[in-house]
């Protein structure tokens, strides 16, 4: 299924220099990324039932929802998706690139610097602008992947290359998600 | 993309690599381990080539290897002086300019089609990115072997008003 890169051409096209292209690339390869580790993931029996995969993959995804709700001002869960199996757990990471998209396409440049009020962080910390925010959820996501690829090595898998360059190489595909 | 955004990672990088060389050589068993010196060899080395790449240095010219890891930490560490005059002679129109990339036999081999054209800003990215990556499995690798990685989200050197890197054994001017 489909689901990335609907962040549509005539946006990409106004802004030529600025900052909003540098967050759709990343988001864009983030859901590549995302779909690629999956794969890697359920093409590896060993994985299927491996508690530290699970864990991994959900701290990932959990973090991904958790700043969503928080741009959108919504309450977050922290023990949100804690009982999903490791489908349902997937079906929710492909579910929230899908509901971020939608989300960005909504975003100005003039929303990037607006200061983005965490809840539950101590307030004598300073305060991240949105633009800030979205790159948070993006390398978070490509280190806690690259712990991910790592583990996934050691117990006989054979995981995807997704690096950035890589993806631009392609010429920024869409993501394809795997289904089992 | 923005120069000033990919400045901003370019100095969380900086804080972040430090961060990680901190920890490692705080401990005992970290500073012996070959996989975390075959981590940050890795990582170092590539923030290097693109920076060749960037300058269009010589491709083939050899990077120095190392033994000891304060030395291996020191050429990590003279990258940024090096990065940050880079930057002195960008503007956002610059990296957005196409650039060739020389290796781009080998990657169509990888690809299996010849590679879409790339711009700076674009390889600059990819620097951050894979730097991000390799430093999640060193922290990863330092944990396993009983060390105490360290925090290095974007978000956390946000918080702490975006710090200047603080590398183990250099006083900074």
């Amino acid at each position: 299924m489909l689901l990335c890169n609907k962040i549509d051409e005539h946006k990409r096209k106004i802004y030529k220099v600025n900052t909003i292209n540098l967050i759709y690339d990343l988001f864009n390869h983030m859901c590549w990324a995302d779909a690629l580790m999956w794969e890697s993931v359920l093409k590896t029996p060993s994985a299927i039932q491996d508690r530290t995969i699970f864990e991994q993959l959900h701290h990932i995804h959990l973090c991904q929802h958790a700043w969503l709700l928080i741009w959108q001002e919504k309450a977050v869960d922290p023990n949100a998706g804690t009982d999903f199996d490791l489908l349902a757990l997937k079906q929710w990471g492909e579910t929230y690139h899908k509901d971020v998209m939608k989300y960005l396409a909504s975003v100005q440049e003039a929303d990037l610097e607006r200061l983005t009020n965490v809840p539950t962080v101590d307030e004598i910390l300073h305060l991240p602008s949105l633009r800030e925010t979205f790159i948070q959820i993006t390398t978070h996501s490509t280190y806690h992947r690259g712990q991910l690829i790592k583990y996934l090595r050691s117990i006989g898998g054979v995981p995807s290359q997704t690096d950035f360059i890589k993806w631009v190489f392609l010429g920024k595909p869409m993501s394809i998600w795997f289904s089992s | 993309m923005d120069i000033k955004s990919l400045k901003e990672l370019y100095k969380h990088m900086e804080w972040a690599d430090a961060k990680v060389w901190t920890a490692v050589m705080a401990s005992e068993d970290g500073k012996i381990d070959s996989k975390l010196k075959d981590y940050f060899y890795h990582l170092h080395m590539v923030e290097f080539a693109f920076l060749r790449l960037w300058e269009s240095e010589a491709r083939e010219n050899p990077y120095p290897t190392f033994e000891d890891r304060k030395e291996l930490m020191l050429w990590g560490h003279s990258y940024y002086k090096k990065i940050f005059e880079y930057f002195e002679t960008l503007s956002d129109e610059k990296i957005v300019e196409p650039i060739i990339v020389p290796w781009s036999e080998m990657i169509e081999k990888r690809i299996g089609r010849a590679p879409q054209t790339t711009t700076i800003s674009e390889t600059m990215l990819q620097v951050t990115l894979h730097s991000t990556y390799h430093r999640g499995q060193i922290n990863s690798r330092l944990r396993e072997i009983g060390g105490e990685p360290p925090l290095v989200d974007y978000i956390a050197w946000v918080w702490l008003d975006r710090p200047s890197a603080d590398w183990p054994f250099i006083i900074s001017k």
